[in-house]
């Protein structure tokens, strides 16, 4: 790479972004670790290539969790994936835990794609980039956000619903 | 125009319409109360939905925020920087070992595996390379057991440093054993020289000089966050630098021109060629296998 510090600097600037991106889509912190590092890897060779950098490692973590998502969905389907980082330990973490898990459990109801555009505009992405990053028409991208959002809520409002005593 | 729809609304939160369409749907949400209540609704499903997913970031590792390089934000840092001693000088008449370890930067995270560790051999200033081959093979004879600063695990050097810096210039990935190694030759016209570490992760680095032992040639180490410094004295000093396996991003430079960059997996010699370091054999920069 030409210039390392530029790199540096996208490092700086997104990293954090993207390993957030990828654990709210696999909830998996270790997965999320992988796939960021992976991408700034890929990001280092092909960088001369690159002019978005952002919209770039963002399209590359998704395509690798899709990936990931197909290679593991068979085991998956056996054997239920637990919840990682959450260890409710002090009382007063007990209900934040719990509603980190209702969270979750109402994002798995999302359609995967669909899931990926709510997250993408939680980041900060406007449609067009959106459509870049998951391949779609970009008039499509709206559809796909709102969709999403009633099927969250919904989720999340059964989840509350079936929890409560 | 009739009710816009979900998606339509939500464009128009969004602010993602161009201007005839937004006041198309803007002129018909001022007067329909079913859509206006609807994209109430639909902002306000969306705000929750940042809280929600905020949650969610409650479960992060707390290390995940600190491990941005605030190089912009801390301009001025190296009016911090302290100096610091030798930590041990062998005595004159043999080739001299000086090292010094740092902790630089931000705080250890613990849940990332271990997975490599690098061994990086600069050799700086000096003649051609020809001359500098009984120099290197002495002070190689000559080193002093190294100093238990940094864990065994993590600061790996089983190669003899004589060995590698002459057996190849290339750059050299050891995946199998969890070991990379770059080897840079020197060149002529080097001299006094500045060799600067900078790291990303709170990590012991440590970095061993050797030179033909003289008064003259002691180097002086330097520490700030995120960086060790050595300035070198005279020419035909071979820096060795072994950072850790949990470390994520790295520079190294001569002088000022970078000469090695690290990230993750992968280390990258980069292709400057400095007034007294020079990488041969370069080739992409190599990412090592997984363990």
């Amino acid at each position: 790479m030409d210039d390392p510090r530029s790199w540096e600097t996208i490092y700086a600037e997104h990293r954090v972004e993207l390993l957030r991106y990828v654990h709210r889509l696999t909830r998996d912190v270790h997965l999320a670790e992988d796939v960021v590092q992976d991408a700034f890897l890929r990001l280092w060779r092909e960088t001369r290539t690159v002019e978005n950098p952002r919209s770039w490692l963002y399209r590359v973590c998704t395509n690798m969790v899709r990936d990931h998502a197909r290679r593991t969905a068979t085991r998956e389907r056996h054997t239920p994936v637990a919840d990682d980082a959450v260890s409710p330990s002090p009382e007063e973490d007990v209900e934040r835990a719990e509603s980190v898990r209702l969270v979750r459990l109402a994002l798995e109801r999302i359609l995967p794609r669909d899931r990926e555009a709510l997250l993408l505009r939680e980041s900060g992405f406007r449609y067009a980039e959106i459509a870049d990053v998951i391949d779609v028409r970009c008039e499509i991208v709206p559809t796909l956000i709102a969709r999403a959002l009633k099927r969250f809520h919904k989720a999340y409002l059964q989840e509350t619903t079936d929890v409560a005593p | 125009m009739s009710h816009p729809s979900e998606a339509l609304l939500l464009a128009f939160a969004d602010d993602e319409l161009d201007a005839e369409r937004r006041r198309e749907v803007d002129a018909h949400v001022q007067v329909c109360g079913l859509c206006r209540h609807a994209l109430r609704d639909l902002e306000q499903a969306m705000s929750g939905l940042t809280v929600e997913l905020a949650l969610l970031d409650t479960a992060e590792p707390a290390g995940w925020q600190s491990l941005i390089i605030p190089r912009k934000a801390r301009p001025g840092r190296s009016a911090s920087v302290e100096e610091l001693p030798a930590a041990d000088v062998v005595p004159r008449g043999r080739a001299s070992r000086t090292s010094a370890t740092a902790h630089a930067g931000r705080p250890p995270r613990t849940f990332v595996p271990l997975r490599w560790a690098a061994v990086l051999l600069v050799v700086v200033g000096g003649g051609a390379a020809a001359m500098a081959v009984p120099r290197w093979r002495d002070a190689a004879t000559h080193l002093v057991a190294p100093k238990a600063t940094v864990p065994a695990a993590r600061a790996v050097a089983t190669t003899p440093v004589a060995d590698v810096a002459m057996s190849s210039a290339a750059v050299s990935i050891l995946p199998s054993g969890g070991e990379a190694t770059v080897a840079l030759t020197s060149t002529a016209g080097g001299g006094d020289g500045r060799v600067l570490v900078e790291v990303s992760d709170r990590s012991d680095v440590q970095v061993t000089v050797t030179t033909a032992t003289s008064e003259r040639m002691t180097p002086r180490f330097t520490s700030a966050d995120g960086r060790l410094g050595v300035q070198l004295a005279g020419h035909g000093s071979l820096v060795r630098v072994a950072l850790p396996a949990t470390l994520r991003l790295a520079r190294i430079t001569h002088d000022g021109a970078t000469i090695v960059t690290i990230s993750g997996d992968a280390i990258n010699p980069t292709a400057a060629r400095t007034s007294g370091v020079i990488l041969a054999g370069m080739g992409q920069p190599q990412a090592k296998e997984r363990r």
